[in-house]
């Protein structure tokens, strides 16, 4: 019996000395690979009070033959006064084949990008909030007539609670006015929170605007 | 392997040390034995998943071949072929490989959009099993197989912590899934042949398997729901045993 419990001495002490090992650290990083390429962007306006009057504005930049960006072409934006528009985006990377649409792919992604949309000029600062899609430090030119344009985001993405995304959204128009209208994509990867300070620009780009 | 190799080298050391001729009865016993701890299903897998596919895997536990050693009883009531059978182990999982750390590194890399994604590993899936049941035994000359069904307890010591750095535009935003010491439901079966060796002493060859939905696990700093996110890991393991008994 004395040689049973030394064996089962030696059993669990062996046993014991292995579960006292320290685990070792293992780290790895992965290399660059490149984020969205954006060659063309569009919003797309379709009047909700007549759904045949459709209009748009798209950004495009110009390539060379090896996709390196020589130039870019901005259409203008115009909209009638006093209406209000749905708007959709669409962007294309135009350097893949067949032409891939990113803008799907930001819809998939949608948890962690965020579209932003401030007129100019403005005379007042604009409501900044979780909820609005005007972006913070647009300077502010009280004597200067302003766009009277006001920008509404309507889809929401399924972060918990639900931020919104800015793929769709509702464009209102007032009286007749000029100016410009900013419109900025930021890449927020697990920052985002609805404002638009986390994380960066995947696109920032400008349309003259005109409401008639 | 080594662990195992050399705890099975003092396991037989210990079983040539003795030969006897005798009858297994259906005698109260208790034993210790040790073996090989195989994760099976999710806890065994070392899939990341594809984002854009929807194929992320969050319950993936990359756990290991490793091994257990425990105490195992049975008590037999009125000598019938019943008895009731509770059984304390502990198991070693291992830890994420360099290969686990990359693939966890180009998951999220990929799930984010992100220019980089890098990923450190660290601690061991460590746990201990407290389980009961009934067990029924049926009895040969030298020779008894039982039969059991379990219901208890998995308590964690360690799950491994994983950090997660991925960086944007030169940003970099950290994350974390912590090691987890938490306690869950567990169940399980086992069959084991057990030859008696002398009138009070005897081996058992063991198959278990036990299983648990899953261990609560805590991650840090997450703030949007994008890539791997496992907040219950469950854990089923199959182990094959080799024990000595002890009569009471």
């Amino acid at each position: 019996m004395i040689k049973i419990k030394h064996a089962v001495v030696v059993l669990l002490g062996t046993a014991l000395f292995y579960t006292g090992c320290s685990s070792k650290k293992e780290e790895a990083v992965q290399p660059n690979i490149a984020n969205e390429t954006i060659t063309q962007a569009s919003l797309k306006f379709t009047n909700q009070a007549n759904s045949a009057d459709t209009t748009s504005c798209t950004y495009t930049f110009l390539l060379d033959n090896n996709n390196n960006v020589t130039g870019v072409d901005s259409t203008k934006l115009t909209l009638k006064a006093n209406t209000k528009y749905n708007c959709v985006v669409y962007m294309l990377d135009q350097t893949q084949k067949p032409v891939f649409v990113v803008s799907d792919e930001i819809r998939q992604r949608e948890n962690y990008h965020l579209f932003f949309y401030q007129p100019t000029p403005i005379t007042t600062a604009p409501v900044i909030s979780n909820t609005t899609p005007y972006i913070p430090g647009t300077p502010v030119t009280p004597n200067s007539a302003p766009l009277n344009l006001t920008i509404v985001r309507t889809d929401q993405d399924t972060n918990s609670p639900p931020l919104q995304i800015g793929l769709s959204t509702t464009f209102t128009t007032g009286a007749a006015s000029t100016g410009n209208l900013r419109w900025v994509l930021r890449h927020q990867p697990n920052a985002k929170n609805g404002t638009y300070a986390p994380g960066s620009s995947d696109l920032d780009v400008n349309f003259i605007t005109v409401i008639q | 392997m080594k662990k195992i190799i050399i705890l099975s080298i003092v396991f037989f050391a210990t079983l040539f040390a003795f030969t006897a001729k005798a009858q297994v009865s259906p005698g109260s016993y208790w034993s210790v034995f040790g073996g090989v701890s195989i994760p099976t299903g999710e806890f065994g897998k070392a899939f990341y998943g594809d984002f854009l596919d929807g194929t992320i895997d969050n319950k993936a536990g990359y756990a290991k071949t490793g091994y257990t050693f425990g105490l195992d009883g049975a008590w037999y009531i009125h000598k019938t072929n019943w008895a009731i059978a509770a059984t304390i182990s502990y198991q070693d999982q291992g830890q994420l490989s360099a290969k686990d750390a990359h693939s966890l590194a180009a998951g999220y890399q990929d799930a984010f959009g992100v220019d980089t994604g890098a990923a450190s590993t660290s601690k061991r899936y460590r746990n201990l099993n407290i389980l009961v049941g009934p067990q029924y035994s049926l009895f040969f000359k030298k020779f008894a197989v039982d039969l059991r069904a379990n219901v208890g307890i998995i308590k964690s010591f360690s799950t491994p912590e994983m950090d997660i750095t991925i960086t944007d535009a030169d940003i970099p935003y950290q994350f974390s899934q912590l090691s987890s010491s938490a306690t869950a439901f567990a169940y399980g079966g086992s069959a084991d042949l057990r030859f008696q060796l002398g009138k009070k002493l005897g081996l058992v060859l063991k198959e278990n398997y036990v299983a648990s939905p899953g261990i609560a696990i805590t991650n840090t700093n997450r703030k949007n729901n994008a890539g791997r996110t496992d907040t219950k890991q469950p854990i089923s393991e199959a182990q094959t045993t080799l024990g000595i008994t002890f009569g009471f």
